[in-house]
């Protein structure tokens, strides 16, 4: 099913994130997103929490590293 | 979701059968026009089948074969559903797709048949050719959900699932929940969210740890608190299920009770039964008294005077006459008698013994003596007569005065003791109807039940007061937690993924309020613009029986009337309203859920007329607004539901086509195919159109012009 209606409201949601890097917020609803669409790619729980894992990580090690840079 | 074609083959009597969709966002429905046992609902099972297997076939279709009843025993059958469709996925990237489900079958005697494993191919088409898709059916459920098949697949007689009273409130309410919570994704953002939050727990663990002793003990507090909440939430939850159990049981026993109810309230009955029996016996009293005294009335001389009055009074008038002329009373006899003891006559001539004279004399007063006997009971009856007549002019009243008086009290006892007895009937009938025992039962079930509910409150009550100390208790927990943090040094790595996770779990969580509340809100008020537009209502008609609909906080879709008054949706509404009702919340859910998938209605016209009809057709095939979604609709449709929504047709459908059956020859349809078994044909024809495929009989009533060829599709 089309996730349209999660997107946007998500997208509205972001706005009351702090922006800790530019283009933050944006990136925690794409990764929102990902997560989501992990429920329809036939894993179980805990391989669905692992890559949960790794996503909200990725992401967290993306910023930390961008305010490194900064 | 967008269907572009099917292809059925051998699939009941659909063998050969092609169909196009319209992808038309201006023109987005697709209509099949197809009489009653011409193939519509197997078209229907087909496109189930083709999407679920045979766990999308309604129970009683399992079991029967998928072949053609006309075909032999022992004969194999290759059935197969092919359709293709595009479909936008949830990065929002479009592609075609390319889906068969085929079985072969080998039917045996009457229903029985051997079935060979399914095939499911779903092909994805690239420039390159076709791909093919693996774990087909895990892709195609997620695509268009199984369990929201009804929302897709609407079989016109069976609308009015998400609001019938044939299943339980919760059953329904379920239903309701579940639907709104699989279209809004709420289900998906739910197992998202506690997904995130494990991870968010699990990266604040790994921090505090990292902080060393206090921040691993201020971690272990919090993460108890967490695990308090959590139970309190999940014990919350468990009562307030309970609680809507109670709920629907108090409202079936409430029904059973008011109704029994009212037919009369027991107490008052035997007391109603008790002013009866005493009126009854009072009223008869007063009728045998009137009885009574009508019997002493006829008795009474007044009664004589009333009926011969006429003959008493000539009588009486004759005795004073008598008495006037002195012939009565008569005084002869003593005198003769006086003058034989004296031996001498009146004329002073001697009477002796013996002599003739005397002799005379003796036969004078012998003669005199038979005619005193009469006179003197003459005089009798005289003296008498004129004292009777005196009391009568005496009387009061008189013998017809009373009896009609006697008659006004004898009528009124007389009818008012039908009447006690007619209402006695009443109540002793109604009492035998009522079941006392099951009223006294109700009652105290009743009365227990609502203590249990009292009490399930005061614990919900108390769950949630504590869920609030603890809120508070753990956000004291983690100011301390992030305060012993700021004091030694934490990686930033790790606090940072502690910190993003908390960001994906904060915007998680407000996406799921979001469209929790908003969103279901919604649903309801565009349901509600939908049906009062199909039905032609409006709060402020006062003649009209609707004055909106709603889902309420527990997911029942409800009807308002006015006064504040709901009306029962199995009882109170018509087939019409129920199935716009249906229609009103599939599309005000799938439009505010800006779900593309096609909604696929068989027969939803049946019960349907006038202008209910037509404004239900432009409803339900309105092209979406420009910056809204665009959708498909496909209306599988007889000729009668047709009639009279041509125009509209005209306008909003992009493709029509016409299934018919072989079997209507001759009685229906006008040529022979010859075939040698029962079969259905698709032909283009539009619902203004007919060929020697798909012409009936009746076709000129509808104004259908007919085309001499064979339209194949």
């Amino acid at each position: 099913m089309s996730n349209k209606r999660i997107v946007e409201v998500a997208g509205q949601q972001a706005q009351l994130l702090d922006e800790r890097t530019p283009g933050y917020r944006g990136d925690v609803v794409r990764a929102v997103i990902d997560i989501l669409q992990l429920q329809g790619a036939g894993h179980s729980e805990k391989g669905r929490r692992e890559r949960t894992g790794n996503v909200i990580e990725a992401l967290a090690d993306r910023v930390a590293a961008k305010k490194r840079q900064d | 979701m967008r269907l572009l074609r099917a292809k059925i083959e051998n699939f009941k009597l659909l063998e050969n059968v092609a169909i196009i969709f319209s992808t038309s966002q201006q023109q987005p429905l697709t209509v099949i026009r197809a009489e009653n046992g011409s193939g519509k609902t197997s078209l229907l099972y087909a496109l189930l089948w083709a999407f679920y297997g045979m766990a999308g076939l309604p129970e009683e279709a399992k079991e029967l074969r998928l072949t053609s009843s006309a075909t032999p025993s022992g004969r194999p059958v290759l059935i197969s559903v092919m359709i293709e469709f595009d479909h936008l996925d949830d990065s929002g990237e479009a592609a075609r797709y390319r889906l068969i489900r085929s079985v072969t079958e080998i039917p045996g005697d009457a229903d029985k048949v051997d079935r060979q494993q399914e095939r499911l191919r779903l092909l994805r088409i690239v420039k390159a050719g076709e791909e093919e898709v693996h774990s087909a059916d895990s892709v195609i459920g997620k695509m268009i959900p199984p369990r929201l098949r009804d929302i897709f697949f609407t079989n016109g007689d069976d609308v009015q699932r998400f609001i019938s009273g044939r299943v339980s409130t919760q059953q329904r309410q379920s239903q309701v929940h579940l639907t709104i919570k699989a279209l809004l994704g709420l289900e998906t953002l739910r197992i998202g969210m506690d997904d995130i939050d494990s991870v968010y727990r699990r990266l604040r663990s790994e921090a505090a740890k990292a902080g060393g002793a206090d921040t691993s003990s201020l971690e272990e507090e919090l993460k108890q608190t967490d695990e308090e909440i959590t139970k309190l939430a999940s014990q919350a939850e468990k009562l307030t299920v309970a609680l809507n159990a109670m709920s629907e049981q108090k409202a079936k026993w409430d029904k059973e009770l008011n109704a029994l109810k009212g037919i009369g309230d027991l107490e008052e009955l035997n007391a109603q039964i008790e002013r009866l029996g005493k009126d009854q016996e009072r009223y008869e009293s007063a009728r045998s008294r009137s009885l009574q005294r009508m019997r002493l009335l006829i008795k009474d001389e007044a009664f004589s005077w009333s009926v011969m009055e006429w003959q008493l009074k000539a009588s009486l008038a004759r005795l004073s006459e008598l008495s006037d002329r002195r012939i009565i009373p008569g005084t002869s006899i003593e005198v003769l008698n006086d003058r034989l003891d004296l031996e001498e006559c009146i004329c002073e001539e001697p009477l002796p013994r013996g002599s003739e004279r005397r002799a005379i004399v003796e036969a004078l007063r012998d003669q005199q003596s038979a005619i005193s006997e009469s006179r003197q009971r003459l005089t009798s009856l005289f003296h008498t007569s004129k004292q009777a007549k005196a009391v009568d002019e005496a009387r009061e009243s008189t013998f017809d005065d009373q009896r009609t008086d006697l008659l006004v009290e004898f009528t009124q006892a007389r009818d008012a003791l039908a009447e006690v007895g007619r209402l006695l009937s009443i109540a002793i009938e109604k009492r035998g109807l009522i079941d006392d025992t099951r009223v006294r039962e109700l009652t105290e079930r009743l009365s227990a039940l609502d203590a249990k509910v009292a009490n399930t409150n005061t614990k919900l009550g108390e769950a949630k007061a504590k869920r609030e100390i603890l809120a508070e208790k753990r956000e004291g927990q983690l100011f301390n937690l992030r305060n012993a943090e700021k004091a030694v040094k934490i990686s930033g790595g790790l606090a940072m993924r502690r910190d993003v996770a908390q960001d994906l779990l904060d915007l998680v969580k407000g996406t799921l309020q979001v469209l929790e509340g908003d969103y279901v809100q919604r649903v309801s008020t565009r349901m509600n613009d939908l049906f009062m537009e199909v039905v032609g209502s409006h709060p402020d008609f006062e003649a009209g029986v609707f004055t909106g609909v709603h889902i309420d906080e527990s997911y029942n879709i409800v009807v308002d009337t006015h006064g504040g008054r709901r009306l029962d949706t199995d009882f109170e509404l018509n087939g019409a309203s129920q199935r716009a009702l249906t229609l009103a919340f599939i599309w005000a859910l799938m439009e505010v859920s800006a779900t593309m998938a096609p909604r696929i209605i068989d027969t939803p016209l049946g019960m349907v007329a006038g202008g209910v009809k037509s404004r239900m057709v432009d409803v339900i095939t309105r092209p979406s607004a420009s910056d809204a979604l665009d959708f498909q609709v496909v209306l599988f449709l007889t000729r009668s539901e047709i009639r009279d929504v041509e125009e509209l047709l005209d306008a909003r459908a992009g493709l029509v086509s016409t299934l018919s059956c072989s079997k209507d020859y001759p009685t229906d349809l006008k040529f022979s195919w010859e075939t040698d078994h029962p079969l259905v044909r698709p032909c283009t024809c539009n619902h203004r159109q007919s060929c020697r495929i798909c012409a009936r009989q009746y076709d000129e009533r509808h104004g259908i012009t007919f085309r001499d060829e064979e339209a194949f599709v």
